[in-house]
């Protein structure tokens, strides 16, 4: 209001001004002036007046205000003291509230488990169950008590562990040790080892050795091994050669490809190498010399690797823990060039040479096994009949040949090498699956025994005494022999086959029949040496035509016996006028693998009857092959004097009588096919598995029993009538039933 | 067998074996199939009975002769039909009967003699039937057991020889005795019993029903057919007619009458064969031969022997060795002609020798 009273003061004064203003200016100021001052005095006055109330109210305004301001202060102070305290009670609850205890971290029994394990103290509380937070804190207790137990157990188990690393350490130290002392007994044992024939350190040195073998080698050697520690079979197997050539020898295959002269530089290393080796060596070396001379050309096919295996054989019966019987050894060698391994016999006698030939059927050891091994000799390989390693082919299965790829395997390639494994390890499992070692070592044992029983036999047949007999559930064997054993002897068989190539030129008087064909004749009879040598005596007969014949006949007995290479020399039959010479050598060459190493006697019987003066002899060609006692010893006889010398009556009047020039061994033809058969043939199924070996002890018995009959029935027939109940024929051919 | 590789032993063994005994066979008759003409063709296969109890038609190939000798054409000729076997050796083989009606009978050690007929074989020859199929025969005999001092059973007698003449078939047994069966009965109707040895062959002489057997005795007899008793007793060794035989004798190993009836052939073991004239019972001729002889034949002029010698030999009556062909058998216990003029040598080494009228080899082979 005041301020109301104040601007209209105010606009009061403004007006008196303004009219001053207008009267000064207008000129009439004199009249009106005086009076509007005092109006605008009084007016003025009015304002300051109502300024001054305008004031004094603001004064007073002011006091009041001050009066109220104080107490306002102090709520406002309480407000903000509660504020702050608001704030710091929240702060403090979020504090609490975000509070984070440790026991969510703490993995507790649950709570079943508590119950069901936590001691009775702990459960006892009956609220327990209702309060969450009591039966937490006692769970925790439990958890306590656990754990507390669990740390006594811990520490015992420290201390245990300490106590043990002490152990540990200990013995650590003894082991450290060990080895030294091991060292210090290792060499304090060797004389002992030496002595016991324990070669343990050898066998260490062998496996070192096996690492370098040539693949068919290895497997040779590694399965030989295997079969031994698996089965325990009684054979030794070793290694011999140097390592150190062996090591130059891969070394240099592996860089053959390098220059094609590397090969005979390797060669002259080896003998370099040779001079500073053992015994073995030296005797190698000095065969391998002897071949240098005799085959220069040949040197480098035949050129073994340095390591060669050494198989022992011994004997397999048991005789009690005693050490058995060294039956044979065996010495493999590897032909790098040829690719073949060759078997011989280590340390032979003359007798030996042929011991391993015809281990299964045609397997001579003569000619190669392989094809390429084949070309890459071009036909240059003259037997050389003081080697006595040969290729035969059950040497190449042992060693798994047939199996493993031609190429070393250092020389392939990462993925043809892995082909190679493949098919080497599948090569492998038939290998065992065949029983190969089995095989070959039962084979090299029955051998072996086969051959010296037969050795037995024949030296007691040189005495001139028919070899006892273990087996008597035979007719023969009880038999006392009336005959004697006159003469036993070894033939020759290049002197018989010189015999009968004579007696065929010597021929003169050749029927129509074989007239065409003499060389092939001859060639005939030299292949068939067997029939050949048994016939070849009757060529100088006065009978011509029927020498002329022998070699024809035998053309027809060979063309059914013999194998399939007979068909070869039929065609070569067929071609006219081959020179003779060339047949022979022919023959010769290819002479049956059925013959090879075999050996022929000449066995005569004698029986003398003093009843009536006669003599009786009979001569047996025994051909006794490698393959003894499988294939049993061949007898072909010949009645040599006694036969039945007729006397012919002069015919009566009116009968024309014609006398032919009789054949000599014509007599008893017949009986002595028979007492063959039944020699050759029959024998061997009476006999039992055990007794196989002395088969030509059988043989010999038997054909003395039988020689002893048929005399006996020559001599009984002159005697006297037989009966025909109790007759000793039977048959057309007259054979004599023995009931064998 | 194998080798290293899959080692069987036994099978070698046996294979050993089988190859021995191969060897020791012997061909102990043989006989061509029958012909109805005059001048037949030379015939394509002929019957073999051998040691081995097998009886078997073989084939015979006719490869070019070389040089005299024939080619051999197998190792082994297989039969082109295998007629059932004996037990024990098959010794004799005979093929009789009228014509159209022609047989094939067997004898062999078992005592057992088989009948075939040739129509029935060569029927099944036409046929491409199995070779390993058996031929059943269409008659069987057995020769009778003879019993002992104490009424036991003897052993079984061998067949060793077949002769037949119209309607009765003759066997020599081993028994010493001569048995006759009636074919149209098949019964067991004569025994010729009187020698005292076992028989060894046999031969008929139909137009006079005798019948002639030869023995271990080393006697020949002639019976007559309808009696059944001994008409004569001859001994070829010594070329004479006896009462009975005196001393010991070689056996009588081979018999044939030729095609008229009017001459007999027989070879003994001592070597030697012997004509004889058997209308008057006399013995014309002595061959001492090389070998023993085993088995004869006549052609209308000559007498065929083969036996201990690998030569077929033929003689004239006179006793004049007209040929002698080498054959394969070193020694052999048959001999078979053909009208056609091939005649077959079989004997030991199972050896078959087919030699043609010229004197060359058709074929050999072994069976």
């Amino acid at each position: 209001m005041a301020y109301e009273l104040l601007a209209q003061a105010r606009g009061d004064v403004e007006d008196a001004l303004a009219r001053m203003l207008h009267a000064k200016k207008a000129g009439t100021a004199r009249v009106e002036l005086p009076e509007l001052t005092t109006a605008a005095s009084i007016l003025l006055l009015n304002l300051r007046q109502i300024n001054r109330v305008i004031l004094q109210e603001e004064d007073r305004v002011k006091v009041e205000t001050e009066a109220a301001k104080s107490p306002l202060d102090r709520t406002t102070l309480q407000l903000h003291n509660l504020l702050y305290e608001k704030n710091h009670y929240l702060k403090a609850i979020k504090t609490c509230k975000d509070f984070k205890s440790k026991y969510p971290d703490i993995e507790l029994v649950p709570e079943e488990e508590f119950f069901r394990d936590a001691p009775e103290e702990l459960q006892s509380d009956p609220a327990i169950k209702n309060d969450p937070h009591k039966l937490m804190l006692q769970r925790l207790n439990f958890e306590m008590h656990q754990r507390k137990q669990l740390c006594k157990q811990r520490e015992l188990l420290e201390a245990r562990k300490k106590m043990l690393q002490e152990n540990i350490a200990n013995r650590k130290k003894f082991l450290s040790s060990l080895p030294s002392q091991l060292k210090a007994l290792k060499k304090a044992s060797l004389p002992v080892q030496q002595h016991l024939g324990i070669l343990h350190t050898k066998r260490l040195k062998q496996h070192q050795l096996a690492d370098l073998l040539p693949s068919p080698l290895y497997i040779l050697y590694v399965q030989l091994m295997s079969y031994k520690e698996a089965f325990g079979e009684p054979i030794d197997v070793e290694i011999i050669g140097s390592a150190k050539e062996a090591q130059a020898f891969l070394k240099q295959s592996t860089n053959r490809e390098s220059g094609p002269g590397s090969f005979d530089e390797q060669h002259k290393a080896d003998d370099e190498v040779l001079d500073d080796d053992d015994e073995s060596q030296r005797r190698r070396k000095r065969t391998k010399r002897t071949h240098d001379v005799e085959a220069a050309a040949d040197a480098g096919v035949l050129h073994a690797h340095p390591l060669s295996v050494i198989l022992q054989i011994y004997d397999d019966d048991d005789r009690g823990g005693e050490k058995a019987a060294k039956l044979l050894t065996l010495k493999f060698e590897y032909l790098p060039r040829l690719n073949v391994v060759c078997a011989g016999v280590e340390g032979h006698q003359d007798s030996d040479v042929h011991l391993l030939a015809n281990l299964f059927p045609d397997d001579a050891g003569v000619t190669l096994p392989n094809q390429a091994g084949k070309i890459l000799a071009e036909n240059k390989l003259v037997e050389d009949p003081k080697r006595t390693s040969r290729w035969y082919k059950w040497a190449q299965h042992l060693a798994g040949i047939d199996f493993l790829s031609e190429t070393p395997q250092y020389l392939c390639h990462q993925e043809t090498a892995e082909v190679i494994k493949t098919s080497i390890s599948s090569g492998l499992a038939v290998y065992r699956q065949q029983h190969r070692v089995q095989t070959v070592l039962q084979q090299l044992r029955n051998r072996k025994k086969s051959q010296l029983a037969l050795k037995g036999q024949l030296d007691s047949l040189e005495k001139l005494a028919i070899p006892p007999l273990k087996f008597k559930a035979v007719h023969w064997a009880t038999h006392v022999p009336k005959c004697l054993l006159k003469r036993w002897t070894q033939a020759s068989v290049v002197e018989t086959l010189a015999l009968e190539s004579e007696a065929g030129r010597e021929d003169g008087e050749l029927p129509p029949a074989a007239i065409s064909k003499p060389a092939s004749s001859n060639e005939k009879g030299a292949s068939s040496k067997k029939t050949a040598r048994f016939e070849a005596p009757e060529a100088q007969l006065p009978a011509p035509r029927q020498d002329a014949l022998q070699p024809r006949q035998i053309d027809l007995e060979l063309s059914i016996f013999s194998s399939a290479e007979f068909a070869d020399e039929e065609m070569e039959e067929c071609e006219p006028d081959v020179p003779e010479g060339k047949d022979v050598d022919l023959s010769c060459s290819k002479q049956s693998w059925k013959d090879y190493g075999s050996r022929a006697f000449n066995a005569v019987l004698r029986r003398d009857d003093d009843a009536s003066g006669r003599a009786f002899e009979l001569e047996a060609q025994v051909t006794i092959a490698m393959d003894y006692p499988a294939r049993p010893p061949l007898f072909q006889l010949r009645l040599l004097s006694g036969s039945t010398q007729c006397f012919h009556h002069p015919p009566s009047a009116g009968v024309v009588d014609v006398t032919e020039a009789r054949i000599q061994g014509s007599d008893w033809f017949n009986e002595l096919r028979a007492m063959e058969a039944k020699i050759n043939c029959q024998v061997l199924e009476k006999l039992p598995e055990w007794e196989e070996d002395s088969v030509l002890a059988h043989q010999m018995a038997l054909l003395a029993y039988l020689f002893d009959t048929e005399v006996d029935g020559e001599l009984a027939s002159s005697l006297r009538r037989m009966d025909s109940t109790t007759r000793l024929h039977r048959g057309r051919d007259r054979r004599i039933d023995l009931n064998l | 067998m194998g080798d290293a590789r899959g080692w069987r032993r036994d099978d070698f063994k046996a294979s050993v074996l089988a190859e021995r005994c191969l060897r020791t066979r012997i061909v102990f008759a043989l006989r061509f199939p029958p012909t109805l003409e005059l001048a037949p063709p030379p015939p394509r296969f002929l019957a073999a009975a051998t040691s081995d109890g097998s009886v078997g038609i073989h084939p015979i190939c006719r490869s070019p002769p070389i040089s005299g000798i024939a080619e051999t054409t197998d190792e082994l000729a297989k039969p082109w039909l295998s007629l059932a076997g004996h037990d024990g050796p098959a010794y004799g083989l005979l093929s009789f009967g009228e014509d159209g009606n022609k047989v094939l009978a067997s004898c062999g050690d078992d005592g057992r003699i088989a009948i075939w007929r040739w129509n029935d074989v060569l029927q099944r020859l036409g046929s491409d039937s199995s070779p390993d199929m058996q031929e059943r025969p269409v008659l069987e005999m057995k020769i009778p057991q003879q019993r002992g001092q104490h009424g036991s059973l003897l052993p079984v007698a061998e067949a060793n020889g077949l002769a037949a003449d119209a309607g009765t078939l003759f066997c020599a047994a081993g028994d010493g005795c001569a048995y006759g069966w009636d074919l149209e009965t098949g019964q067991g109707s004569m025994v010729f019993q009187g020698h005292a040895g076992y028989l060894h062959c046999i031969a008929s002489r139909p137009s006079q029903k005798q019948l002639i057997t030869g023995s271990e005795d080393g006697t020949c007899r002639i019976w007559d057919c309808r009696s059944g008793r001994c008409t004569a007793v001859l001994d070829p060794w010594n070329v004479q007619r006896v009462a009975r035989a005196k001393s010991r004798l070689p056996w009588v190993s081979c018999v044939a009458v030729d095609a008229s009836e009017n001459w007999m052939a027989c070879g003994t073991g001592g070597g030697c064969v012997t004509l004889w004239n058997l209308p008057m019972v006399a013995a014309a001729t002595r061959i001492t031969t090389a070998g023993a002889p085993q088995d004869v034949a006549f052609t209308t002029d000559e007498i065929v022997v083969v036996g201990v010698q690998p030569h077929l030999s033929r003689f004239t009556f006179g006793g004049k060795l007209s040929s002698q062909v080498a054959c394969a058998p070193l020694s052999s216990f048959a001999v078979s002609l053909h009208p056609s003029g091939v005649t077959a040598v079989g004997g030991h080494g199972g050896m078959v020798d087919v030699i043609s009228s010229y004197g060359s080899h058709l074929c050999t082979f072994s069976c």
